[in-house]
């Protein structure tokens, strides 16, 4: 299971082992988190580049 | 039943979840980080619905009477961030915290300290919010799109109001990272993506949508944050910004965000229509499909909410016709919907009541919406109450509707016990006479010419004003007794087992009521999934 803090921990939930579970899950996140953090600065980023023009 | 009592074990060795104060403030558990969320969004409804019966007691008759035109402003404001980013973001959120792990056969939510964090981040922003009523300059008043340069004339206010809107937006940008990498990472083995319920389908599209636009709106107000104290001139037209642009960023994430608001309302009203009419959702992958395709379609649709501002006769059409093509999808929702009570075995307890309510009023605003996506039309309807009454039809009988239709439906396996259903149909015929008085003459008001934000007019529009305003104060109360039929629940409700309805499936039927601590500490069988996924 992921990093978990109340739920016990299961190696046995799923068919991946609770370590490959973490690492998924806290690629995932930082993936998402990524692309979040892209659009905020992306935006940004357009509106001075048309500014600069 | 021999998997129930082995999994009951298995909980009891590790049900040591905290007491007092402690287990709320530092909550991982994804129930009890739901019920927060619940409780967080029923109070945001009742003080945004405050706002909204001040708001309808200034407008009963013409003339002011009790208000001046700015603090009226800062109502209708603080009326539509309260219940958008207060009241109906937070309540999906804690519908999802409770619903996703159960029904995807998962212990909890994949990062739970997260959860925590998400959640805690609200009450600071609302309350930082909500005070900005007491600060020199009022609350602000310059409508929730906050629009330049109007919005840069707003008082002390403005910074509380931006810092407010950051803190939202992180909170449900982390919410929904935690919601989509649940669903992805922590499904039971043989729970496959086409066998997931209708409502984790729809919040994982919202979660999605979350992630992609959120960060466009807290860019947008950084950007007018910048313009007020650091001499930027993003969107200052006389440094040679642009105030359009600001019109165009905050519809990109202003149209998906209507998608954020009703998609988990299709999600629960799918749960709930096949359940009370015993039979499968007819069209199961074509509902997916459809989800998909309206938020696609979300994303290319954002100026039809800008035709009077000008642009070219070719963007006109291009997003008059994108978003007629929404009607298509949402057209074959409706048809499966209908479907799946054709020939059923339909009984009509409240959240199937609401549900059927849902359907038929939604369908109300999603028609003015297809109105109101005809340019030459829109000319006519642009800033007035026609448009109110439009999306108060999508949010109120739409979006409110179903989430008080899933509150009604999964309560009973939240507490383990049954509500008082006489109260709950009471309850249902109450709300359901009322928003229509309220929002069906706000149609006639915006055809006839009365502008919307405004807390005066002419006499002509008295009667249906009136009138309107009597549907307010009736949905109103009629709402109290919400939180009263859920509070007797907990207190006096008669136990129920496992399957509160006769045609209800799903894993979440599969656990005992009220549920373990934590849901499913052993995955759920293949053959467990199966019975639950019979869609």
């Amino acid at each position: 299971m992921a990093a978990h803090a109340g739920a016990p921990a299961s190696a046995a939930h799923g068919r991946l082992d609770a370590a490959e579970r973490r690492r998924r899950v806290r690629r995932s996140a930082l993936l998402f988190a990524v692309i979040a953090a892209a659009f905020y600065f992306g935006f940004i980023a357009m509106m001075l580049v048309r500014a600069a023009r | 039943m021999a998997e129930h009592s082995a999994h009951a074990a298995a909980h009891d060795d590790h049900d040591h979840k905290p007491h007092g104060w402690r287990r709320w403030v530092y909550a991982t558990n994804h129930k009890d980080i739901g019920t927060m969320y619940l409780v967080f969004a029923c109070t945001m409804f009742f003080i945004g619905g405050g706002a909204a019966m001040l708001i309808r007691l200034e407008l009963f008759k013409p003339g002011l009477q009790f208000f001046d035109p700015q603090f009226f402003n800062s109502l209708t404001t603080m009326h539509a961030l309260i219940m958008i980013f207060g009241a109906i973001m937070p309540g999906w959120t804690g519908l999802a915290n409770w619903m996703i792990p159960m029904q995807v056969g998962a212990p909890d939510m994949a990062l739970p300290r997260l959860n925590n964090f998400s959640f805690w981040i609200l009450p600071f922003a609302f309350t930082l919010l909500i005070s900005s009523f007491f600060v020199p300059g009022g609350a602000p008043a310059g409508g929730w799109t906050m629009y330049p340069p109007l919005v840069l004339q707003t008082g002390a206010s403005f910074p509380m109001l931006i810092f407010a809107v950051h803190l939202m937006g992180a909170s449900s940008i982390l919410g929904a990272i935690n919601v989509v990498v649940t669903i992805m990472n922590m499904r039971a083995p043989g729970m496959t993506l086409l066998r997931m319920p209708l409502f984790v389908w729809t919040w994982l599209i919202t979660a999605y949508l979350l992630i992609a636009v959120m960060p466009v709106l807290a860019g947008a107000v950084t950007m007018l944050l910048t313009d007020h104290f650091f001499g930027t001139t993003f969107f200052t037209a006389a440094g040679g910004g642009d105030p359009v642009m600001f019109q165009h960023i905050f519809w990109f994430f202003g149209h998906p965000e209507v998608y954020i608001l009703i998609l988990p309302a299709f999600g629960i009203v799918s749960e709930i229509i096949p359940t009370f009419s015993r039979k499968p959702l007819f069209g199961y992958e074509a509902m997916v499909y459809a989800v998909a395709s309206i938020a696609f379609l979300s994303f290319i649709v954002w100026a039809h909410h800008m035709f009077t501002v000008g642009m070219p006769l070719a963007a006109q059409l291009f997003f008059m016709l994108s978003t007629m093509l929404i009607a298509v999808p949402t057209g074959v929702k409706v048809f499966n919907w209908t479907a799946t009570m054709w020939r059923g075995s339909l009984s009509f307890e409240p959240p199937m009541l609401f549900a059927l309510a849902f359907l038929f009023l939604f369908t109300i605003g999603g028609f003015s919406g297809l109105m109101l996506a005809m340019v030459p039309a829109d000319y006519q309807y642009q800033d007035t109450y026609f448009v109110v009454a439009h999306f108060h039809y999508v949010l109120v009988p739409g979006a409110i509707f179903a989430m008080m239709a899933g509150v009604y439906y999964w309560l009973p396996k939240w507490t383990g016990k049954m509500y008082d259903l006489r109260l709950g149909t009471w309850h249902f015929w109450l709300s359901t006479i009322f928003v229509n008085v309220l929002f069906f003459p706000q149609h006639f008001l915006g055809l006839a010419g009365m502008p919307r934000r405004i807390p005066d007019y002419a006499v002509q529009f008295t009667d249906w004003n009136m009138v309107s305003s009597i549907g307010a104060f009736g949905f109103g109360f009629s709402q109290l007794l919400f939180p009263y039929i859920i509070i007797k629940c907990i207190r006096a409700g008669q136990p129920i087992g496992n399957r509160a309805w006769e045609g209800a499936h799903g894993l979440e039927w599969e656990l005992p009521s009220p549920p373990p601590y934590h849901s499913w500490t052993t995955p759920p069988s293949d053959a467990v999934i199966a019975r639950g996924a019979a869609h």
